[in-house]
């Protein structure tokens, strides 16, 4: 099966309906498949390899752009715009891509890079459609870059089969209609965006790509949500506590809003508690995925009540994944005792793009007791509770050794997060100076705090040995591309 | 006025703020620097910029910050 049978189906059961929207601009199922299918043919009659970057702007073309290459039989590439012109051409260099796909806007910036691949735009459409491409489960669908711990973004590939597996488990996890509207916020060139992408072609939705700059000024987001009649979110929790942040609930609540999703990094409870005082009636899920497979592999829903202070389990596993927790070798299923996360499922990715040592350090073959299987090791560390639901603790890189113990750097975060006067918090780790460092935003009331005060107000909830040696107070935590805390940032000072 | 451009010189201080009217839409100020413009700006002018007053002409140019302050504090009094 091809992930171009989604939208084909669509096309033929809703045709005029909108699949994809920003302001102004709107496909529907028949316009966006049949672009799609027109750009194909140019992309296939040019290209010289299955790569194809997409200069991945926020607009409704640049999904139109990205199934042009599917139709082509390629993988696609997003590509962030905005990054480094340096980065861009390390991307570049890396997937060596003999067709670039983009708008109008961006063709300067591509010429920029000096790169040789053919720039191809909407003004490049056959006349002729392209036929569906024969593919098999692990013929390549996309790949998306993240962030390398050596500096240099590390391309992950994904297939038509990954995908396929996981939003077919996804869909019959969760009540999602064609009615629903999806609200996107998640840029398209970071791998989160796939969630949405997917959803709206699996379940023939509308996915309305939302206005960045509407996340600095949440009262008009909520007017849009509104006026775009929004039934579905799934955002990193940082935008979900921006509009808490703003007050912005005392103005104006969304309307049309069912169910709130969030991804990609720790919800803070505190805010998802006032989204749960003002909007009870509302689905929120907690989602956990890696890079390193299509979509997520656990959820937890939140029913019951949770102090602010709180950590949101990881939860349950999505029914194409199965998930192992190895202390050692030693396979864990009690509850209470912390062990590395092994992934198996038909959404694995298939490699580290032309990194076949890094693929087999992070791709296995092991076996948990039923023979051998491929398994990611993802590198978090997690528990079983007491309702047998996943529980993040850290990640394996986190942890520490100071002092002689063994430490969570999360585990430091989360109690100072708890905090009344911290609002967001990252903990680091400077070997050389064996010091133990907490950046942290103050919550507003308590500016005049300092560093000191702060240390005392934590010295009586940790143990010694756990006490970062220094606080820095900080007027906002550095944020990556993908919206995440940027810890290589804070660690170069 | 003065003051104002203080505040906005230490967020970011490579934009001309007396001629710049599109520092929202163009993104020049993201979602993480507003916070600490609008803390900035209720502490030095003593005023609570409600959810109401959160809107992209509100604070695309300086001027436009400026009236908003003013109209903040005639509602005020």
């Amino acid at each position: 099966m091809n992930v171009l049978d989604y939208l084909q189906n669509n096309a033929r059961l809703y045709p005029q309906k909108t699949a994809v929207a920003f302001r102004d601009r709107r496909y529907s199922f028949s316009e966006l498949n049949s672009t799609a299918a027109r750009l194909g043919t140019t992309i296939s009659k040019n290209k010289k390899n299955d790569s194809v970057a997409v200069f991945a702007s926020r607009d409704a073309e640049t999904a139109v752009l990205f199934f042009a290459a599917v139709y082509a039989d390629c993988f696609y590439v997003p590509i962030d715009p905005d990054m480094p012109i340096e980065k861009i051409c390390s991307i570049l260099e890396d997937c060596k891509p003999s067709v670039v796909l983009g708008t109008e806007a961006v063709r300067e910036l591509y010429a920029s890079t000096g790169h040789s691949g053919m720039f191809l735009t909407l003004d490049d459409l056959s006349d002729t459609p392209a036929s569906t491409p024969y593919v098999n489960a692990d013929s390549p669908l996309y790949m998306v870059y993240t962030s390398g711990s050596t500096g240099k973004p590390k391309g992950v590939l994904k297939s038509h089969g990954a995908m396929i597996s996981y939003i077919e488990a996804y869909c019959s996890t969760f009540d999602f209609s064609s009615e629903d509207i999806i609200g996107n916020q998640t840029p398209f060139f970071f791998d989160a965006s796939a969630k949405d992408i997917y959803l709206m072609l699996k379940i023939g939705a509308t996915l309305e790509v939302l206005p960045t700059e509407m996340f600095t000024m949440p009262p008009t987001l909520i007017e849009y949500l509104n006026e775009r009649k929004i039934t579905f979110i799934s955002w990193v929790p940082t935008a979900l506590s921006i509009v808490i942040r703003a007050r912005t609930f005392s103005y104006i609540v969304p309307q049309t809003l069912k169910k709130v999703f969030f991804v990609g990094e720790v919800m803070p409870v505190k805010y998802l508690n006032k989204w749960r005082e003002t909007l009870p009636e509302l689905q929120y899920v907690n989602l956990y995925g890696q890079s390193e497979l299509a979509g997520i592999c656990c959820y937890y829903e939140v029913t019951g009540d949770f102090p602010d202070d709180a950590v949101l389990p990881m939860g349950k596993v999505l029914k194409n994944c199965r998930i192992y927790l190895l202390d050692g070798d030693t396979v864990i299923t009690e509850n209470d005792r912390t062990g590395e996360m092994y992934i198996v499922s038909d959404a694995l990715a298939l490699e580290y793009f032309g990194d076949p040592e890094k693929t087999a350090k992070s791709f296995l073959i092991k076996d948990f007791g039923n023979g051998p299987v491929r398994c990611f090791r993802t590198g978090d560390l997690a528990q079983y509770n007491a309702d047998h639901d996943l529980v993040f603790v850290s990640r394996a890189d986190f942890q520490i050794k100071h002092m002689g113990h063994r430490i969570e750097l999360g585990e430091i975060e989360a109690v100072a997060g708890s905090l009344a006067e911290i609002d967001r918090c990252c903990c680091t780790y400077d070997k050389k100076k064996e010091q133990i460092i907490l950046y942290c935003v103050l919550q507003d009331g308590f500016e005049e705090l300092t560093g000191k005060q702060i240390q005392s107000i934590l010295r009586p909830k940790l143990s010694s040995y756990m006490l970062p040696s220094r606080i820095q107070i900080m007027d906002t935590l550095p944020i990556n591309a993908n919206g995440k805390i940027d810890r290589r940032a804070l660690q170069n000072g | 006025m003065d003051e104002l451009l203080e505040i906005l010189n230490d967020i970011n201080p490579d934009i001309d703020y007396m001629t710049e009217t599109n520092l929202i839409d163009g993104k020049m100020i993201d979602s993480f620097s507003i916070f600490k413009l609008i803390d900035d700006i209720c502490e030095t002018f003593d005023i609570d910029i409600g959810p109401k007053w959160m809107r992209n002409e509100n604070f695309n140019s300086v001027h436009a910050m400026w009236d908003m302050i003013q109209a903040i504090q005639n509602e005020d009094e």
